[in-house]
């Protein structure tokens, strides 16, 4: 599904269309379903994150004001997670803004021609010492401070490998997108 | 190591949603100012975000959870069917109670469990919803405006007058299962002022405890945000 027919389906269910509302659901439910499991490792809790999302995306369609839907929908899915997270535990990071329209970086093409699959593939190319803090930063929500005391690293060598390593998962997944 | 370069790290952090709450308000007030690091955060935040496509589930095992969600999702934001019975399609409905006869009147006169609105609607009521009523099993909830009815099927709103609805608004039922103290989302529905309405709700009539109703944005809410225009204990 590209970016516009998210978009017009948004639009048919600003209008109370129903079926547009099924299709939505049918092509997104099991990337919010995935990131919320992956985040709280429950399937009860990412029902609900599932639940909520989609609800409000029927009742309040607005709050998407533009740009990528997809990683709008990832920002809004790992927001309901970390909520969640916050109130099971105090070491939780702030949320990450859900207003692309204001944030420059939905400008770049890169997400919207990704799949889990090639993500994965990224992923698994990166070593470990850069990996595993980019991953406990993003799906565990976990401020930095934390990630380093329980990798028994410093923290300034945290911080290093995290953008280290954001730059080369860049590098292997923009091929992907290259013209 | 510059300044700067600690500033290019807390931009891959703020990419990343791994910094605490002042940190991530620092990271947004920097990038205002400083063309570099928000340089940086385009380049990263896309990579942030496609971290997330890794999590999609592609397992069928999860097949059930999103049908189920769906399942869920799609009561709550279609309108339930409602029943309306006017005038003119009350005549079969009279037609039968007259058949039905004087027991029935002295019944539900005797009965002071209906509110007298219901009582006078009930006659222009479906056989079916007469029946209900009529049957010995069926519990009686009465309203201000209406009654609450469960028999072995379901639960069951019968309602009259209602207030006109503001625009973009719908009534919206709650239940309260035993044991729960949050109540959960019924059937939405629309209806006009003189309107008599008898809708089936979702829940489970053996494990409710109460019903509410109260008027919500169109499409309905997930928790109640207005007062409830009532609130009834049942079972």
């Amino acid at each position: 599904m590209s970016v516009n027919e998210a978009d017009m389906l948004l639009e048919r269910i600003r209008n109370g269309d129903t079926k547009a509302f099924e299709q939505l659901y049918d092509r997104y439910s099991r990337l919010v379903f995935g990131i919320a499991l992956r985040m709280l490792g429950d399937t009860a809790s990412a029902e609900d994150v599932l639940q909520s999302l989609f609800f409000m995306l029927w009742t309040s369609p607005h709050r998407y004001r533009g740009g990528n839907f997809r990683a709008w929908l990832c920002r809004v899915a790992r927001n309901r997670a970390l909520d969640i997270l916050r109130q099971r535990s105090a070491h939780v990071s702030a949320e990450l803004t859900e207003d692309l329209v204001l944030d420059h970086a939905t400008e770049d093409s890169l997400n919207h021609h990704l799949d889990r699959a090639c993500v994965q593939a990224a992923l698994a190319q990166l070593p470990a010492e850069q990996r595993v803090p980019i991953e406990l930063g993003f799906f565990e929500g976990i401020p930095h401070e934390e990630i380093a005391r329980r990798i028994a690293t410093p923290l300034g060598t945290v911080k290093t490998r995290i953008r280290s390593g954001l730059h080369r998962l860049r590098k292997f997944l923009t091929p992907e997108v290259a013209p | 190591m510059s300044d700067h370069d600690l500033d290019l790290e807390q931009t891959a952090l703020f990419a990343l949603g791994c910094l605490n709450q002042e940190e991530a308000q620092a990271a947004r007030r920097h990038l205002m100012n400083c063309t570099l690091c928000s340089d940086e955060y385009a380049l990263l935040a896309p990579t942030g975000d496609a971290l997330a496509l890794s999590a999609e589930s592609g397992a069928q095992e999860y097949t059930l959870p999103l049908r189920r969600v769906k399942k869920k999702l799609l009561a709550q934001i279609k309108p339930a069917k409602t029943t309306q019975f006017r005038w003119y399609q009350g005549i079969a409905a009279i037609a039968c109670c007259i058949a039905i006869g004087a027991s029935f009147w002295a019944y539900t006169r005797k009965s002071d469990d209906i509110h007298p609105t219901s009582q006078s609607a009930d006659v222009r009521l479906s056989p079916q919803t007469v029946a209900l009523l009529l049957a010995p099993g069926t519990k009686r909830y009465p309203l201000a405006h209406g009654t609450v009815l469960i028999d072995n099927h379901g639960l069951y709103l019968i309602l009259t007058r209602l207030p006109a609805l503001p625009p973009g608004h719908v009534f919206q039922a709650w239940t309260l299962a035993k044991g729960a103290k949050k109540m959960q989302p019924d059937r939405i529905f629309t209806d006009s002022l003189d309107d008599l309405t008898a809708i089936q709700l979702m829940a489970n009539p053996a494990t409710t405890s109460a019903v509410a109703l109260s008027i919500e944005p169109s499409g309905g809410s997930l928790q109640p945000t207005t007062p409830a225009l009532f609130v009834r204990r049942v079972g």
